[in-house]
């Protein structure tokens, strides 16, 4: 297996990012206990007001965190995270996905583990690495905005591409691309189309769900055409069992970076997620944490790790198991209220995973109106299909439901009242025509 | 007089719009019990893995997160910062910084952010443009410096003394370009200027009330927005403290950094911008498509802490975190006294964590990373704290925040051998 050349894909701004030299001298002598260090600009932890934390689990279990920990979580610490959660995490990873660039051992492409402020800040920092302005992303018919809100103000654009229910279609994207000729060696598409970005498991906002011979023919493709593949998978670890192959357990090139977040199987107000990347982006993505976010919250990974610690991985993924199945009775109760009220007014697919429905209205061309009009009026939430489209002109007949939060009681409330005016609708339609 | 803040703005920032989730989320939070959400993909809070938690602080005091504090603890928060910790935050800048009614609060706006660090990256990353000229402090903090060497911008340098900033260079500085360049689109006039001005990084300098008035004369002359990044300001080893910039700050041209990571914990992420609300919005919207917001339960915990101590148990502690830094100070200069005697220079520091030392060799680079390694001694050379950093450096930066008198001794004494040495090999 020949290195990936990254070269390419790097911005102006990221090609001139460099780790510290000088850190990487330091961090190679901060194990040794004989230096005597005056070096790194350390706060006196004793000076830390928290002595001691005990948590409370949901079961009654105490949990306290050690000392030691507790010290190593109030303190700088490695940008790319605590140590000890990384090789948690690493060994995760080998576990669920096996990644192709660990097989053979020492290779160039290898993907290490960085921690990130959830997957969200993961996944800006990887695009901030690779954007320059006029550049292009691939993604599905429709995108989760905060994506798009990081591509559209750099002058760069998100060029969707159609999908089906098992995720982008190759057909559609390969005649996308053969407007311009096959990349050489060093070279990307059209010198700016960067990377491909999918939720892979239970897309948000689409629901689907891409399956192993579908990703297999995207990632030849992303091959052919030298292309990265962004991997955001939020909703992996609550998917029905068994789970599907990952881009990254098929990434023998070293071209998958793939984004993990604890935000749906922990909880979001850790704000820690982590990226698996091919050696050559991880070490950029350190170095530009490092001049930003220093690495995510120790305190709160020093939790994560006490929970993982205790759980293992078994437990972790019984956990993560028990919460899909929470969610899926939640999908099935929402779909269940939105059958009954609104049959022959609205249609959708059924996801595969998640926390989303994706309604379309039918007899609509743009829900905006309706959703930022009658339906906020009325006090009943929702997101348009139009914020998931790049351009300020987007129409969009679907809305996006969310399932997580709303009890049965206030799906029943708000599916009664988004049926009532879409009835008005269609009664106006009518008496319009006659 | 009345700033026209889209000048400071780029491309990039002003076209950041508010993602519409995140206004929804806000929607929701502004709403009675009656509304119905079906918007934000905000998980159950029935599925968080801890219930409630107990913390011990230092001086024996337990501090309980109850089920319905560890759920706000857990779950997402507005951006700008969880509304209770803010609204503290907010009354802190004002007692602390707004003691003669100078500032226009309504039109002051704050962030938490996730370490000072990311506040001041975002805030480049909001106001820098490519061939901007930006005007550094010299020698300038290594990590300001990664910010914005990569980006498509100029470094000017304006030289700095035992008291900080010069106004007097700056003045020199700015004296090239004329007053009308401000209202040039096309002139390369220099509209930021960064400075830290109290206990600086690696000086430890701090900036003179008279100073700082100069300062902000000139910045009211050329129109620039000062970058205030204050992580040391309650580490000032005297008090009365020197008044900060932002309380002077008459025409809302101050954006001032704060950080928690020297008072409560590093490791937690947590720092404050505070400054013109059109600035922070901005931010604020680049921050919605990043980090989201800082930790909730990071900031819920700070939150706990601040409130049990009020703001009166805030100065109690920063005056006990300030006695410990002064004294590690003075245990420091004694060592150096002790030992550099004729091998180094160096002036007291006003404030934080640093000795900035200079040295008399030609180069401390390949003196430390080369032949400190065999006397085991670390300290980071001055050439990292410079705008080219291939240049000889004479300086390095010594911390004395976690060192023992001891400790402190036996390094002085090994870095006088390696000086030393460095002059017999000279001859």
């Amino acid at each position: 297996m020949s290195g990936m050349d990254f070269s390419p894909f790097f911005s102006k701004v990221a090609a001139r990012v460099v780790p510290s030299p000088l850190r990487e001298f330091f961090d190679a002598l901060q194990t040794d206990e004989t230096y005597i260090k005056l070096a790194g600009g350390l706060p006196e932890p004793e000076l830390f007001p928290l002595k001691s934390v005990a948590l409370t689990l949901p079961d009654g279990t105490n949990l306290e965190i050690s000392s030691k920990d507790l010290v190593a979580g109030l303190q700088y610490d490695a940008t790319a995270g605590r140590k000890e959660l990384i090789v948690f995490l690493t060994d995760l990873t080998k576990r669920l996905h096996d990644p192709p660039t660990w097989r053979t051992p020492g290779s160039p492409d290898a993907h290490c583990i960085m921690t990130s402020c959830g997957a969200q800040d993961g996944q800006y920092k990887v695009l901030d690495l690779l954007l320059n302005e006029g550049d292009i992303i691939l993604a599905g018919d429709y995108v989760y905005p905060n994506v798009l809100a990081v591509i559209i103000p750099r002058g760069c654009s998100v060029q969707h591409i159609h999908s089906d229910e098992q995720g982008i279609m190759p057909d559609h994207l390969e005649a996308y691309l053969r407007q311009w000729p096959k990349p050489g060696p060093g070279q990307v598409t059209g010198g700016k189309i960067k990377a491909f970005y999918c939720v892979p498991n239970g897309d948000n906002p689409t629901g689907i769900r891409y399956t192993e011979a579908r990703k297999k023919a995207l990632y030849k493709l992303a091959s052919e055409y030298n292309f990265l593949i962004i991997e955001d998978d939020a909703y992996y670890f609550l998917e029905q069992r068994p789970l599907y192959k990952s881009f990254l357990s098929l990434d023998v090139e070293g071209r998958v970076v793939r984004l993990d977040t604890f935000s749906k199987t922990l909880a979001p107000g850790f704000r820690v997620g982590y990226v698996t990347a091919p050696h050559g982006l991880y070490r950029k993505l350190v170095a530009v944490s490092q001049t930003s976010t220093q690495g995510t919250s120790n305190l709160c990974q020093t939790i994560i790790l006490t929970l993982l610690r205790k759980w293992g991985i078994e437990g972790f993924l019984a956990h993560c198991e028990n919460i899909g199945a929470y969610y899926r009775r939640r999908r099935e109760a929402c779909e269940r209220i939105a059958k009954k009220h609104l049959t022959g007014l609205a249609d959708w697919r059924s996801p595969s995973g998640g926390m989303f429905l994706w309604v379309r209205f039918l007899g609509v061309q743009d829900s905006m109106p309706l959703v930022m009009g009658q339906l906020l009026e009325r006090k009943c939430l929702m997101v348009t299909g139009s914020a998931f489209v790049a351009g300020t002109d987007a129409r969009s007949p679907y809305v996006r439901i969310s399932f997580s939060l709303a009890t049965d009681r206030k799906m029943e409330e708000g599916f009664a009242i988004i049926a009532e005016e879409l009835k008005k609708i269609r009664e106006d339609l009518e008496n319009k025509e006659q | 007089m009345k700033m026209n803040y889209m000048r400071f703005l780029n491309k990039v920032s002003l076209g950041r719009k508010p993602s519409p989730i995140r206004v929804l989320t806000a929607i929701l939070q502004q709403s009675p019990p009656s509304m119905i959400s079906m918007a934000g993909g905000m998980p159950n809070v029935g599925t968080f893995p801890v219930e409630s938690a107990s913390f011990k602080l230092r001086d024996g005091t337990h501090l309980e997160m109850n089920p319905t504090l560890m759920k706000q603890a857990l779950q997402y928060c507005p951006t700008p910062g969880m509304p209770g910790l803010v609204e503290w935050l907010k009354t802190l800048q004002e007692r602390k910084h707004n003691q003669h009614g100078l500032l226009n609060m309504e039109s002051v706006d704050l962030l938490v952010t996730t370490g000072s660090q990311d506040g001041i990256c975002k805030a480049m990353e909001a106001m820098v443009s490519p061939g901007d000229k930006v005007l550094v402090e010299t020698p300038v903090y290594s990590g300001t410096l990664a910010i914005l060497k990569p980006m498509d911008c100029d470094l000017l340098p304006v030289r700095s003394d035992s008291n900080g900033l010069d106004p007097s260079d700056l003045e020199k500085t700015m004296s090239k370009w004329n007053l009308s360049d401000v209202k040039d689109k096309n002139s390369d006039i220099p509209k930021l200027l960064y400075i830290i001005p109290n206990g600086g990084n690696p000086t430890g300098h701090g900036l003179t009330l008279n100073r700082k008035k100069a300062i902000y004369e000139i910045a009211r002359k050329y129109d620039l927005l000062i970058l205030e990044d204050d992580p040391y300001y309650y580490l000032q080893f005297n008090e009365p403290y020197v008044p900060s910039m932002l309380s002077m700050d008459v025409d809302g041209r101050v954006v001032r950094f704060d950080s928690f990571s020297k008072l409560i914990s590093s490791g937690m992420r947590l720092g404050t911008v505070t400054g013109p609300k059109i600035i922070l919005e901005r931010i604020s919207l680049h921050m919605q498509a990043s980090v989201m917001h800082a930790s909730s339960l990071s900031q819920m915990l700070l939150l706990q802490v601040l409130s049990h101590w009020g703001y009166d148990g805030f100065d109690h502690h920063v005056r006990e975190v300030t006695h410990f830094y002064k004294e590690k100070k003075d245990q420091c200069i004694r060592a150096a006294e002790k030992h550099l005697k004729g091998l180094a220079e160096w002036s007291e520091p006003s404030g934080g964590m640093f000795l900035w030392l200079k040295l008399a060799v030609p180069d401390t680079y390949p003196m430390i990373t080369v032949k400190a390694r065999s006397r085991e001694v670390l300290f980071v050379p001055g050439n990292a704290f410079q705008l080219d950093d291939r240049r000889p450096s004479q300086y390095v930066r010594a911390s004395y925040s976690t060192c023992t008198e001891e400790d402190m001794n036996t390094a002085f004494k090994r870095l006088a051998g390696l000086i030393q040495e460095e002059q017999q090999s000279a001859r």
